[in-house]
């Protein structure tokens, strides 16, 4: 990575994570069954990682496996049931940590739904500007910055700052929601599959602004995907999660080049080419993700797993670091030393 | 006026397709005038074969396939000439055509969720369908609906017959409607991206499940989709779709590997495949035209880099680039 000038909002020292998220835990309330023993769902579950600066992270995984709502826990945007954060070095909402507040002004969302995302009755401008005098922006600087904003998504101010969102096309909105997300300059931008509902033609307009962004404005990235192929375009670490949990993560070029974990392998495989000669004979993968309430012990992947044995229906894998050293880890029994599952070395 | 259908015949005898569409245009009339969302279409499918239409939201794509089995509302404007196993689509009665859906076509949708009717459960809704069309008693009907449930890889079908939509993940739900679509045997099965809202692991099941039976039931099948890869993974031949044209069509072999038309390059173009890390991807710029505003000339012209004056204002005709290979453009003229 090139050399840059010292950002002075860079509190924590180069090294420092940007973000820090440490056994976090989210589960939802079901219902009870007829004895009065409450289920929960649990969507994000004990789920621990860092984020460095200037780093994109890309996270995958099939519906259910709690990317989004991992996404809302690690903004705050939902309360957590455990964990902490730290972002820059800092606990997040706590007495001698940052406050919320400042926090949410650095770290900004795009969701999925462009038009759900933003309200009806405002114009752009007063969308883009909306944020930054909340946060005591006086309006005049605000509304030179949301035009500043318009320009650089590549909406000209002129033609579309007195737009209301129903005018746009679907492209144009994810444009306005990427603008907002930047109208407070924050540091962190989560992203929750920002061009899955977009068309292919206009999902590389969007996917090369990002690339564009990323380096004018020094971001960081929390990118969700169900799409690999655009997270490893993106990427530069990458995180595979399964039913809530983190099953593999790594830097893009060892998940995906050197997958360890079998639910990895199977996403991968089920990637499909659009060459014709490349067509797929048999589904890596049998079955649906097994539902995220009450799941069950041991590991989660089990049900699905080709190499299942008695070990993973009893003991729950941990993240363990791989010999390479280089920051990629995985969540199975195959390759922890002594788990006690055949195919792994014996301690 | 010449007909570029898809899959023109390749063996010396000329049999009659199972589907041909000749001229097809649909329109939408709104505040006093017509939206023209399909404009003239033809094509033919031979029984037992595959066509993909790939397009973008907006190009037509589901209109065009609705319009086979005719479920557009009755105020929409149809021209041209559907033949359906020998039976004329367009000028068919209402009950005539009720007798045609389900053995002759029947339609799998994006989401089974708004399909199935939530208050039966999945074995009575295929029953029903049975008892209906084919006049089965109930307990023919109920030993049949349990076999389409096997047939379609439903793991512990009996029991799932009695389960309700809800209660099924969504790749079974999936599963579950192509076995109500298969109940009576269809010779043409229309599918309209129904697996878009799968997972990655679940979509490439369905697909080679839609792939197998198509085979062993000698079906023939219009899979409707907006993503390429997904026509590479199930066609024979494709339509590519843009601004309610067919675009380019072929076999998927030559349409895929060597593309013709600057809309099929540019979506190839354009989507990530494995392109390194980080470059800037080739975007096809601006966005597919409002179906509102009819262009005189190629639809595609004011997005397109090697454009000339003439594609503004002539509808480019279609060319031949091979024996199963057509592209409408005039750089290929």
């Amino acid at each position: 990575m090139e050399s840059v000038a010292l950002d002075p909002r860079d509190r924590g020292g180069k090294v420092q994570p940007l973000l820090i998220a440490r056994s976090l835990k989210k589960y939802f309330p079901m219902g009870r069954s007829l004895l009065g023993k409450r289920s929960y769902l649990h969507a994000v579950d004990d789920v621990s990682f860092s984020i460095g600066k200037r780093e994109t992270l890309g996270v995958v995984g099939e519906s259910g496996c709690g990317k989004s709502t991992l996404a809302r826990v690690l903004l705050d945007l939902m309360r957590r049931d455990a964990g902490e954060l730290i972002f820059d070095g800092e606990a997040v909402g706590t007495f001698d940590g940052i406050s919320r507040s400042e926090f949410r002004k650095s770290a900004q969302m795009v969701f999925q739904d462009s038009y759900a995302s933003l309200n009806p009755r405002l114009t752009l401008e007063e969308t883009l500007t909306f944020g930054p005098v909340y946060h005591g922006v006086k309006r005049a600087e605000a509304v030179t910055r949301a035009n500043d904003l318009l320009h650089m998504v590549g909406l000209e101010p002129r033609r579309y700052a007195a737009a209301y969102p129903h005018e746009l096309s679907g492209g144009q909105r994810q444009r306005v929601n990427i603008a907002r997300a930047l109208s407070l300059d924050p540091r962190l931008v989560v992203m929750d599959e920002p061009v899955s509902a977009l068309d292919k033609s206009v999902e590389a307009q969007v996917l090369n602004l990002l690339i564009e962004l990323r380096q004018r404005m020094s971001l960081t990235y929390v990118f969700i995907s169900h799409d690999l192929n655009v997270v490893r375009f993106l990427s530069d670490r990458v995180m595979v999660m399964y039913l809530g949990k983190i099953v593999e993560i790594g830097p893009v070029d060892a998940v995906f080049n050197r997958p360890k974990h079998p639910y990895t392998l199977g996403l991968l495989a089920s990637r499909l080419s659009t060459d014709p000669d490349r067509r797929i004979d048999s589904a890596p993968l049998s079955g649906d993700p097994p539902s995220p309430i009450n799941p069950p012990l041991g590991c989660r992947f089990a049900s699905r797993c080709a190499f299942t044995e008695g070990v993973c229906h009893v003991r729950t894998p941990v993240l363990t670091q791989q010999a390479s050293d280089d920051g990629h880890s995985t969540a199975c029994h195959m390759v922890d030393i002594g788990s006690g599952h055949s195919k792994a070395a014996q301690a | 006026m010449m007909n570029f259908g898809p899959s023109l015949p390749r063996h010396s005898e000329v049999t009659r397709p199972l589907l041909s569409v000749e001229g097809l245009s649909v329109a939408f009339p709104r505040e006093g005038r017509d939206i023209q969302v399909v404009r003239d279409v033809s094509l033919s499918l031979e029984a037992g074969k595959v066509l993909c239409i790939i397009g973008e939201s907006g190009s037509g794509k589901s209109v065009t396939l609705r319009s086979i089995m005719r479920l557009l509302q009755r105020s929409t404007r149809v021209e041209g000439r559907i033949v359906l196993d020998g039976h004329e689509m367009t000028a068919l009665p209402e009950r005539r055509l009720a007798k045609l859906r389900g053995p002759v076509v029947s339609m799998v949708f994006q989401e089974p969720m708004n399909a199935f009717d939530p208050v039966y459960s999945v074995g009575e809704q295929i029953t029903e369908t049975l008892r209906h069309h084919e006049g089965m008693d109930s307990k023919a009907a109920n030993l049949r609906a349990r076999e389409l449930l096997d047939l379609v890889q439903v793991p512990r079908a009996a029991e799932r017959l009695s389960a309700y939509p809800h209660e099924l993940s969504g790749g079974l739900r999936q599963r579950a409607m192509i076995a109500l679509a298969l109940a009576c045997g269809p010779k043409l099965l229309l599918a309209d991206e129904p697996t878009t809202a799968l997972d990655a692991t679940v979509q490439i099941q369905v697909l080679l499940l839609l792939r197998r039976l198509q085979r062993e039931l000698g079906m023939a099948m219009i899979f409707v989709t907006h993503d390429l890869a997904v026509g590479a993974q199930i066609a024979d031949d494709v339509a590519v779709m843009y601004a309610g044209r067919f675009v380019e069509t072929g076999s998927a072999h030559s349409v895929l590997r060597n593309p013709s038309h600057p809309y099929t390059k540019g979506l190839m173009a354009s989507s990530v495949g494995d392109k390194p890390a980080g470059a800037m991807l080739d975007a096809i710029p601006g966005q597919p035209p409002d179906p509102s505003i009819l262009l005189p000339g190629c639809s595609f012209a004011p997005r397109c880099s090697k454009h000339v004056d003439a594609c503004l204002t002539s509808i480019p005709r279609p060319i031949h680039m091979s024996s199963n290979h057509v592209a409408c453009c005039i750089l290929q003229d």
